[in-house]
């Protein structure tokens, strides 16, 4: 094993929340009120199901080989040619997606808050801090996990402060333009909650394998409440006006004003945004740089981490002109790569092993 | 833009460079030809006026352009 860091389960659980929520919880109400009008709290429980396929196929096949991710085990299955072609199809992507977390953390800070800063400086520094976290290896992050994952969670109680503003009405009428609309709306969720998946390479990191299933999907109970939780304040606050926000939830926490003491949150959210990216960012360099070593068969992941940094900076720029030209990649694109990867190919490796009768290995 | 990120690129390679190279010099050639060229296609790219090169956001685009219609 290229890392020899052991985690817990319940730290595998507060790694992969803001894994999943981290640069979503910001635009996700607006998405889903463009498809699905006043219907929208109701995406995060149609969106938990490629969450549960994904987390019962990793836990499967770390059943069947016991101590691998998804990289030596796509090798043991279909062969090792066919399986480093996976390896370095997963690197790629894991280095593409990352580039464009780091994109969509810099469009916010720079363009809501750090106005004069350059763009580059933000995206240099975020990956900078990111590299060394991963460096320092999977406990490493487990443990920023552990500080910065209960103030993303807490900070979103804060929402509760607004309670005197909601308007019931705003949810009714229910499913007034049939269940279509919802379905179209929860293809994004759908594809973030997918990205679960990377449960396949913290596994084999985990001091009690057998809780790795319970944790997994308590996580993506937790993540579901909390995108239903987001929608539905987002939804009883600003009614109809969801869809034209860009940053629904920046507008919500702006909102906050509470006996002349809670006021001005939204530096609050900036908080949250750049813990949770940073674990978020942090999480993904990591899988691709084992994904990387294990693919090639390196002594170590280490040394890949910063060159692999380089790479993310270059595609957090390649051929993203402005925000506008991310934006139509993530809600016309992301919707069907994401799961692709995290769910289809696992799934089709799984169903291979299960046809070639390999049993679970007691090694 | 493009000037800027070729030079900061090209420090953060030196750097990397300097700093970790005594570590890879003892390790096996297939490491180290691994990271030689991944600080190679990094900086090669820097050359390029990224963001308005097309490149994977296009290629991703037209393989999915057929499911597009499902969420538009």
């Amino acid at each position: 094993m290229l890392d020899k860091g052991k985690i817990s389960a319940v730290q595998m659980s507060l790694l992969l929340y803001p894994t999943v929520l981290a640069t979503s919880f910001l635009s996700m109400p607006s998405l889903a009120a463009q498809y699905a009008q006043n219907d929208l709290w109701m995406t995060g429980i149609l969106s938990s199901f490629f969450g549960l396929l994904t987390i019962y196929v990793a836990t499967r096949l770390h059943d069947l080989f016991p101590k691998e991710s998804i990289i030596q085990q796509s090798e043991r299955v279909i062969g090792v040619l066919p399986g480093k072609i996976i390896g370095i199809l997963f690197f790629i992507f894991y280095i593409h997606v990352t580039g464009m977390i780091v994109r969509m953390y810099t469009e916010f800070v720079s363009g809501q808050y750090l106005f004069k800063t350059p763009p580059l400086l933000i995206i240099f520094i975020i990956v900078l801090l990111s590299s060394i976290a991963v460096r320092g290896g999977i406990e490493t992050l487990a443990r920023c996990a552990v500080i910065f994952t209960p103030i993303l969670m807490f900070s979103l109680l804060f929402l509760l402060l607004l309670f005197p503003s909601f308007d019931v009405r705003n949810i009714f009428p229910i499913l007034s333009h049939g269940i279509i609309p919802v379905l179209k709306a929860s293809a994004l969720p759908q594809s973030w909650v997918s990205e679960l998946f990377f449960i396949s390479f913290l596994l084999p990191h985990l001091t009690d394998p057998k809780k790795g299933r319970k944790w997994g999907f308590l996580t993506l109970g937790a993540i579901v409440l909390s995108i239903i939780y987001m929608n539905l304040i987002t939804l009883l606050l600003l009614g109809s006006d969801t869809a034209n926000k860009t940053y629904p939830i920046l507008v919500v926490f702006r909102y906050i004003s509470l006996a002349g003491i809670f006021e001005n949150l939204e530096s609050l959210l900036l908080a949250m945004w750049i813990v949770g990216n940073f674990i978020k960012i942090s999480l993904f360099l990591y899988v691709a740089s084992i994904s990387f070593a294990q693919t090639l068969r390196l002594s170590d992941y280490r040394p890949s981490v910063f060159p692999l940094g380089i790479l993310v900076i270059v595609f957090s720029l390649w051929d993203i002109p402005n925000f506008s030209k991310l934006g139509e990649h993530l809600r016309y694109v992301a919707p069907f790569e994401i799961p692709l990867v995290m769910v289809l190919i696992p799934v089709l490796i799984l169903i291979i092993a299960r046809l070639r009768g390999i049993r679970t290995s007691k090694r | 833009m493009r000037m800027a990120v070729f030079s900061v690129v090209t420090i953060a390679i030196l750097l990397i460079l300097w700093l970790d190279w005594p570590q890879i010099r003892a390790k096996s050639k297939r490491d180290k030809v691994a990271f030689i060229t991944l600080l190679l296609i990094g900086w090669l790219l820097s050359l390029l006026d990224l963001p308005n090169t097309p490149g994977p956001v296009l290629v991703l685009k037209t393989i999915f352009k057929p499911f597009r219609g499902w969420v538009e």
